[in-house]
């Protein structure tokens, strides 16, 4: 059996997210309630996790940084998530 | 039975071989001026180099000799809901050609100064001047040439403008039909024979515009110009907030740079790829994007942040001595070409119509565009 | 029986059909190299449960069944590079790779292409909202990370997915607030008889159902949803009978998951330029093979559901028959040691695979919803393009999906037509006579996903750059 999953903190733009260590950045943001991952380049609407398997190409964000798709990049402590798009 | 009123006429007062800009541009003016035309493409109209060129609008990478016919061209683009019938988003911009190391300034000033002559209004700016029209190039430029007249067309709506406007004018269009052979029929003109269908087609008058596919068929008519074809690569990067406004390229013309009103930016500049005329069949060579890529990024440093969303190849056609083709291939003026323009898509709208009005008997300058030209003794007919 | 050929095999994908094929490659002696973009071996369907979802999920066969196979490949002397994934390939399949370590190509090798099923969409007002996600993904973000969708979920779409996301929601203790499924009661009825022939499997569905019904939740057959609006806490839900447009049920909840079914995914293969025909029963463009996999490529295999939607047990199975057909192509084994090496797989693959075959029109009941979409109803998500374009292009005789691509920038965006494609297709054949082999497909261009524009230049200096000659003056 595998261990008990280790709470740990990061943020998503402003936010203070509680997570767990491992699990997909998705599911940590979506139980605190945060489903936009970001905004349209085209027309500035809403985007978020849609296929969960990395063809939407819709909820990648920035960790630290770096583009990530936020369906399976994992939490770690004190990462620093903003949304992809710039516009 | 009652007769269909737009029935098709037994045989064509001109039928376009290949739909693409210059071609299309022909048989438009020439439906408009009341001949029946078809038009037949081996695929859908479109789908090569028109369909997936850069959209350049530039003067500092067409040929020296063509400036006068790029600036005709720029013209019709953005005016295109004149004579096109609806605005294609044709935009105006300037162009800055840049130049790194010694070599490409003095490339450069020599480049500058024969459009110049061929009445380009290009000027040769200071790095701070160059930076204050466009502050996200790198800063470690020599010098650079500068263009009030550049711009780019997002070129995927142009086919589907040009569908309209052919629609209207009443060509017929005959797509997916790749074209076996032309014969003269008797005097009558000539017929046309296509892969998978039984019926021929008889045209008074044919043009052929088929860019990198033209070798072939001007050998039917007695021309044996060999046609080079470049195969050249374009890489769009996804959307990104502004990083430029002006069309961008390099002293040596292998890079242009441009930023779409969505944000995209497309960076060419005639890098090339592999790929065979056969079936059209192409592949990026992977130093060629890295190459092309990296100079994108040297030139605005800010593509850093950028994320390549495809890369592709266009076909491109050029003849041996990288001057177009158009006019009659035989004396008795019935068979013409319009095609190997370079930077074909800026000026491709006024080829076309030049062509257009010397099918319908006016007397255009196309001396310099002769395919006589390549030949010692000249054709007196056509042989399939 | 040719000479022994021992030079490597690839495999693409680390799913059930390419980890059992990548194992049973190696044990004939072959280097394998296995490819998967997940962190983990597993696929989608054994995908690896985080340590969240260990903990909040229930002990299930996807899990014991993910954690045995990933036993066995780290027991294997297959070389697995996880984390990576084939942006692109040549025509003699140099395969283009992007890892965590950056940049990398592997030579020429044989290949297997492994990499499973895309979830099928179809259109409707409001469905680009992010409180809107893929039926699949739903079931994904449930089974590897534990987490609910929404406290209230509407599950709709087509296809057995429906009642396995619906259960999996209330097991995490959500709500279902509606089941709304394309496909009719007949349909089901009919199926069912046929899984008799699929014991195990028809013990899983009628434990879901009993639940369902149990839990007293609403289930509209030949329904789609039609609209979803956003409101204050959630979704307000239109569901709309297909053969009685008038008839409308609202349900409020705070998410809706939704899907059409499965189809394989198909850039890899396209771009290899292997033979692919529409397969009139699942509505999709399925690579041609033969009952091991093999394709119009003597150097390509195809194996587990990018072969055609069969589900695990097929996938499995296919993996096997794959991997000893590649061995005895190879003159690794004579044909009759691939005989009774397959004779059980093979016996087991013809029955699975007729239930399975069963299952597709079920999955693709919602065919008939993409050319009924509203005008202003946005098909492609990525260049938002509507169905009004879309059509108005096909009046200005955009018959073919690459040149309604090319006019409308439809299926041009960062996904690459994997969500739109569909509708497209089912579009143009809806609107002029165009059959979908007709229509075409997308052509499968590189890079297959987006790269960071800084993976393909890295450090550079300027001479570093190889530039051509000028062009002509």
């Amino acid at each position: 059996m595998s261990n008990g999953p280790s709470p740990v903190t990061f943020t998503y733009l402003t936010q203070t997210i509680e997570g767990f260590e491992g699990e997909p950045v998705a599911a940590a943001l979506r139980r605190a309630g945060i489903l936009e991952l970001g905004r349209s380049g085209i027309d500035n609407s809403s985007r978020g996790a849609f296929c969960f398997m990395g063809s939407c190409q819709e909820c990648r964000i920035r960790i630290n940084g770096t583009v990530a798709y936020a369906c399976k990049a994992p939490v770690f402590s004190n990462m620093t998530i903003t949304p992809y798009a710039q516009s | 039975m009652t007769v269909a009123l737009h029935e098709k006429p037994a045989v064509y007062d001109a039928v376009i071989v290949g739909a693409g800009v210059m071609g299309a541009t022909t048989a438009l003016f020439l439906a408009r001026a009341g001949l029946n035309v078809a038009m037949i493409d081996r695929q859908d109209m479109f789908r090569a180099a028109s369909g997936v060129n850069a959209g350049t609008l530039t003067l500092h990478m067409t040929r020296a000799q063509l400036i006068p016919h790029a600036i005709r061209g720029r013209e019709m683009w953005l005016n295109s809901a004149e004579w096109l019938g609806e605005d294609v988003g044709a935009l105006a911009t300037p162009g800055l050609s840049m130049a790194f190391t010694e070599a490409e300034e003095d490339l450069l000033r020599q480049r500058a100064r024969v459009r110049q002559e061929m009445g380009a209004p290009i000027e040769i700016v200071s790095p701070e001047r160059a930076i204050s029209i466009e502050p996200g190039i790198n800063p470690g430029l020599r010098a650079a040439a500068y263009c009030a007249l550049d711009g780019h067309i997002p070129t995927y709506r142009v086919g589907g403008a040009y569908a309209r406007a052919l629609k209207q004018a009443g060509v017929t269009l005959i797509e997916n039909a790749a074209v076996e052979t032309i014969a003269s029929s008797g005097g009558q003109g000539y017929e046309i024979r296509l892969a998978n269908r039984n019926q021929a087609v008889h045209a008074h008058r044919v043009v052929l515009s088929t860019g990198a596919w033209l070798e072939k068929m001007l050998g039917w008519f007695g021309h044996d110009i060999p046609i080079r074809c470049l195969i050249n690569q374009l890489v769009v990067t996804e959307t990104l907030s502004p990083v430029m406004n002006s069309v961008l390229s390099i002293a040596n013309g292998l890079l242009s740079l441009k930023q779409f009103a969505n944000g995209s930016v497309l960076i060419g500049g005639g890098w090339q790829g592999e790929g065979n005329i056969r079936d059209g069949g192409t592949r990026v060579i992977p130093e060629n994007l890295q190459g092309n890529v990296r100079l994108a990024q040297h030139v605005v440093p800010q593509l850093n942040t950028a994320q390549i969303l495809r890369v592709w190849l266009g076909l491109e056609s050029e003849t041996p001595d990288a001057m177009p083709l158009i006019g009659p291939l035989t004396h008795d003026d019935n068979a013409f070409v319009v095609g190997c323009v370079h930077s074909g898509f800026t000026s491709g709208p006024y080829m076309g119509r030049l062509l257009a009005e010397r099918i319908l008997g006016a007397d255009p300058d196309l001396t310099a565009f002769d395919p006589y030209r390549f030949s010692s003794s000249p054709a007196t007919g056509s042989q399939p | 029986m040719p000479s022994p050929d021992f030079s490597p095999v690839t495999v693409i994908g680390g799913g059930i059909a390419g980890s059992t094929a990548a194992i049973a490659l190696s044990r004939h002696g072959l280097p394998v190299t296995l490819i998967d973009e997940q962190s983990e071996a597993g696929g989608q369907i054994f995908r690896a449960p985080s340590p969240y979802a260990r903990q909040t999920v229930p002990p299930n066969h996807e899990f014991s069944g993910g954690d045995t196979l990933r036993g066995k490949l780290a027991a294997s002397d297959v070389t697995v590079r996880l984390g990576t994934r084939v942006w692109g390939l040549s025509p003699s399949l140099t395969l283009d790779l992007i890892g965590s370590d950056g940049m990398s190509q592997l030579p020429p090798s044989t290949v297997v292409v492994a990499n499973g099923a895309t979830e099928r969409f179809f259109p409707f007002p409001g469905w680009t909202t992010p409180r809107i996600t893929g039926l699949a993904g739903a079931s994904i973000l449930m089974r590897n990370g534990g987490t609910l969708p929404g406290q209230t979920v509407v599950v709709a779409g087509s296809g057995p997915l429906l009642f396995s996301v619906a259960h999996q929601v209330l097991e995490l203790g959500g709500k279902v607030a509606a089941i709304v499924d394309a496909g009719s009661r007949t349909d089901w009825f009919r199926l069912g008889a046929m899984l008799a022939l699929d014991p195990s499997r028809m013990a899983q569905a009628l434990s879901w159902m009993g639940q369902l019904r149990k839990a007293g939740i609403p289930i509209h057959h030949r329904s789609f949803l039609s609209s979803a609006q956003e409101t204050e806490s959630g979704l307000l839900l239109t569901v709309s009978e297909m053969d009685h447009p008038q008839r409308r049920h609202l349900y409020a909840a705070e998410t809706a998951a939704c899907g059409y079914g499965l189809k394989p995914s198909t850039l890899i293969t396209r771009s290899a330029g292997v033979q692919h025909h529409h397969d009139a029963l699942g509505g999709y463009l399925e690579p041609v093979t033969d009952v091991a996999g093999r394709t119009s490529r003597p150097d390509l295999y195809v194996t587990g559901d990018a072969a055609g939607i069969r589900g695990m047990a097929v996938a499995r199975l296919r993996g096997l028959v794959t991997a000893h057909a590649l061995a005895q192509d190879r003159g690794l084994i004579s044909s009759a040691t691939y005989e009774s090496l397959t004779r059980t797989p093979r016996r087991q693959l013809r029955r699975l695979d007729a239930v399975s075959r069963r299952m597709l029109p079920l999955m693709n009941a919602g065919r008939e919803l993409a050319a009924s979409v509203h005008d202003d109803t946005i098909v492609c998500r990525c260049e938002r393009v509507t169905a009004a374009t879309l059509r108005s292009a096909i009046h200005s005789g955009a018959k073919d999906l690459n040149q309604l691509k090319a006019w409308t920038r439809c299926g041009m965006g960062p996904c690459q037509g994997r969500m739109c494609e569909d509708s497209a297709r089912n579009l143009v054949t809806g609107t002029c006579k165009n059959t979908p082999e007709d229509a075409g497909s997308f052509t499968a261009r590189m890079p297959f996903f987006p790269l960071p524009l800084t993976s393909v230049t890295g450090t550079f200096d300027y001479s570093d750059i190889p530039l051509p000659k000028a062009a002509p003056l």
